[in-house]
């Protein structure tokens, strides 16, 4: 319970189950299938079966809401897992070995953090058409450069710590230094900053299949979602409130989450404490 | 990246909540504004126009015959046109007194200039050569042998005499636009984004890409000058801004993509605004057997016939305003009959017993599935997948993307499964079912072929007398619906808002607004 020492942290477990327990409420209550359609209940508002109402195929939105979140996290999950991996191996490796492989992983980040996302996610889909292969593409390679440059100035200043000099001068190779010295040292702060970026991502994806290049029917995202409710949006105007609250609250949510970890680990930070109004003498 | 990405979000969301993206309208008084669902593609006459491009360049130009608002075709820069010998010559008289937009009187030579142009047109002939290949000396023109086009004689300015190669009975009827032959010798190569060369009761005035078009009307039309002062086209791709600016006023035409029209329709403040025409268009559910071999099997093809609840979708989706017929020729055209084979019902179960009968029980064995379609389809695909889903046994996905990425890859052939619509060039069902299935058209997306039925396309043809011709259509309609090629699918009608007090809009067949007998309150 790390992330819950701080304030930001607390506040993001109390967002995140405000909208956690409707939901799985409402999914415990009405099981319903997110692709079940009725086209004579088009548009409708929220009757007693359908508590979020449904969509211009007649499909229940609650039940759409809580599978697109589903994808949504795993499509953040799976993105960032590639950004992270890759970014551990090749930012460590530029960090710990320096010279030319230092300099050449640089120059790839910089040359691919000067692509916007909306380019990369328009070149993946003409290369692996829209879908969700192209959204997690698109996203991973978003998102690898900072990975990168996080990695690498990590293992940069773990390499010239004192322990880590004192244990090679007394005959540890590179392998042991890294599993026994560098691996622990970054792993904390490269979580933390992987958990800062699953809100941005899951609000990427919803941008990029929002405009049509992320998943495809008959899929469901937060993205997909938006998309739908925007085409939806004179006819059926509570659809895209509902799924811009839920993006917006789960992206808070995280993001406070992760800032409370951070802070919980941070040795330097100082503890949450209540207000003194709330203390007891 | 956090806060970038999310404002973007929240940008558009309210960019387009508000209204406020799309070009301002233009507007004076006396000028009719109203919109386009998508940008020009070009103004010049010589390239190969879409639907919203052609709608814009046959207010400018004009050919032998027009499209009345019925589908028929009537007399415009041709008063009339004969054949000796069933249709391998024909005489065409031409209207005398019409005058281009520069002044200078419409002749014989303009056309013949206008095809030598079409065939000569570099770096790819000009999208009319296909309807000139048959005219004798076409080929030498084009292959630089020749240095005019034999085929064609004037023996007066109103008079021309046009020799073919082959019968062809439909030459009056192809949409052709002419242009004036002293364009470019006044404006150079590029004489078309800068002036107007053309006949129509329109003249172009100005095309700001992504934003508007503007035209002003020819006072000295043939036909009677417009009733209107001009016309204002903004460019509104997305139906919400579009109903925005209508709503506020910005608007006195507004025609509704095909994915709007129900969220017009259950408004109640549009009552007695919406306007709805009829279309003449194809629409289907495109199978392509070489792509997918399983379509190659009849009962496969049939087993998809019976999975769609097509019926369900005409109110469902379309709000009314579609037709739902059981074949490949649209209402109104010459060779249409009404339905003497019912239109297949839903009937899962009858799908599934196809199924296993081809050898695909419970769907075992089918290569996996999609529905491929532009933007505009995205709830009709949806809705169809999941009934074939459910029908077939196998998951079968949707792939939706731009409207020019779309058509690339069906006319390249590389949809296996796909709604394909076409509306008429010309009020001949030889547009229709020519276009589409036979197995030399470029445009034959499916890539089905039957030399049966080429045969019959190439009989029809050289068939000058229209009851023959018609009889032919009508078999080689029947083979197409024996052999279940496609699934017809309902073919939405041309939907339009229009203000209160606007009167005489008329949207043709075509997909050509007629904004000459539109009239300003």
């Amino acid at each position: 319970m790390t992330a819950v020492r701080s304030l930001a942290g607390r506040a993001g477990l109390l967002l995140a189950a405000a909208l956690a327990v409707p939901l799985a409420l409402a999914a415990f209550l009405h099981p319903l299938d997110p692709a079940a359609m009725d086209l004579g209940r088009a548009w409708t508002g929220p009757p007693a079966d359908h508590p979020l109402g449904c969509d211009g195929l007649g499909r229940d939105v609650a039940a759409r809401l809580i599978a697109g979140m589903g994808t949504s996290f795993a499509i953040a999950g799976l993105a960032l897992g590639l950004a992270v991996g890759l970014g551990f191996a090749l930012g460590g490796a530029a960090g710990w070995i320096g010279g030319r492989t230092d300099a050449a992983v640089l120059r790839l980040a910089d040359l691919l953090h000067g692509f916007p996302e909306l380019s990369l996610a328009i070149v993946a889909s003409a290369l692996l058409g829209p879908g969700t292969e192209a959204v997690v593409l698109t996203l991973a390679l978003a998102a690898w450069p900072s990975q990168v440059r996080w990695c690498r100035a990590l293992a940069l200043s773990n390499r010239t710590a004192e322990h880590v000099v004192a244990a090679t001068a007394l005959g540890a190779g590179p392998m042991h230094a890294v599993r026994h010295h560098l691996l622990p040292a970054v792993a904390g702060p490269v979580a933390i900053r992987a958990a800062l970026s699953i809100g941005p991502v899951m609000v990427a994806e919803a941008t990029l299949s929002g405009l049509g290049l992320g998943i495809q029917e008959p899929a469901v995202s937060l993205g997909t979602l938006i998309r739908d409710g925007l085409a939806d949006l004179r006819s059926a105007p509570h659809l895209i409130a509902a799924t811009t609250v839920t993006v917006a609250a789960v992206a808070l949510s995280i993001n406070l989450l992760a800032e409370g970890l951070r802070d919980g680990l941070d040795p330097r930070g100082t503890p949450f404490r209540w207000p003194r109004l709330f203390r007891r003498s | 990246m956090p806060l970038p990405a999310f404002l973007r979000l929240i940008l558009i969301v309210l960019a387009i909540g508000a209204g406020v993206s799309g070009a301002a309208c233009p507007a004076t008084a006396g000028t009719l504004r109203t919109s386009l669902s998508d940008d020009l593609t070009t103004v010049d006459p010589f390239v190969f126009p879409g639907l919203v491009t052609a709608g814009v360049l046959r207010q400018v130009y004009e050919g032998f015959t027009a499209i009345d608002a019925a589908g028929n075709a009537v007399p415009a820069l041709a008063t009339g046109w004969e054949t000796p010998d069933g249709g391998r010559t024909w005489r065409f008289t031409l209207r005398p007194g019409v005058r281009f937009h520069s002044g200078r009187e419409f002749t014989a030579a303009d056309v013949l200039w206008t095809w030598e142009r079409h065939l000569t047109h570099k770096p790819q002939p000009g999208y009319s050569a296909f309807y000139l290949r048959g005219i004798e000396g076409a080929a030498a023109l084009q292959q630089g042998t020749a240095a005019s086009l034999s085929g064609v004689t004037i023996p007066d300015p109103h008079t021309l005499v046009v020799r073919l190669s082959e019968p062809d009975a439909l030459f009056p009827l192809y949409p052709f636009l002419f242009v004036d032959r002293g364009m470019e010798a006044e404006f150079g190569p590029a004489w078309h984004e800068q002036a107007s060369g053309g006949t129509g009761p329109f003249r172009f005035l100005s095309w700001r890409r992504g934003e508007s078009v503007r035209l002003e009307a020819n006072t000295g039309y043939w036909d009677g000058a417009p009733a209107v002062d001009g016309v204002s086209l903004a460019v509104l791709p997305d139906a919400n801004t579009l109903m925005a600016r209508y709503d506020a006023g910005d608007l006195d035409v507004a025609p509704l993509p095909e994915n709007a029209v129900r969220t017009a329709v259950r408004q109640t403040r549009y009552d007695g605004q919406i306007l709805a025409f009829a279309r003449a268009q194809v629409r289907y559910l495109a199978l392509n057997q070489d792509l997918y071999p399983p379509f190659r099997d009849r009962r496969v093809r049939q087993a998809l016939h019976y999975a769609l609840d097509r019926v369900a979708t005409v109110n469902g989706l379309h709000a009314g305003r579609a037709l739902l017929t059981n074949g490949f020729v649209t209402p109104g055209l010459g060779g249409y009959r009404p339905d003497t084979v019912a239109l297949t019902s839903a009937d899962p179960n009858r799908a599934k017993a196809l199924l296993a009968e081809a050898g695909y029980p419970g769907g075992r064995g089918l290569p996996p599935l999609q529905i491929a379609g532009s933007l505009n389809v995205r709830e009709e695909a949806t809705y169809f997948a999941a009934q074939l889903g459910a029908a077939l046994g196998i998951p079968v996905g949707v792939r939706i993307q731009e409207r020019a990425a779309f058509v690339a890859a069906i006319n390249e052939g590389r949809e296996a499964l796909f709604i394909n619509g076409w509306t008429a060039d010309f009020p001949d069902p030889m547009d229709q079912l020519a276009t589409q299935w036979h197995s030399a058209s470029p445009t034959n997306r499916s890539r089905w072929h039957d030399p049966d039925f080429d045969r019959l396309m190439e009989r029809a043809r050289g068939l000058a007398d229209p009851a023959a011709r018609n009889a032919l259509y009508q078999e080689a309609e029947s083979l197409l619906r024996d052999e279940a090629v496609a699934v017809p699918l309902p073919v939405p009608q041309f939907v339009a808002l229009v203000r209160p007090g606007v009167t005489g809009l008329v949207i043709r067949p075509d997909g050509t607004p007629d904004y000459r007998s539109a009239r300003l309150p």
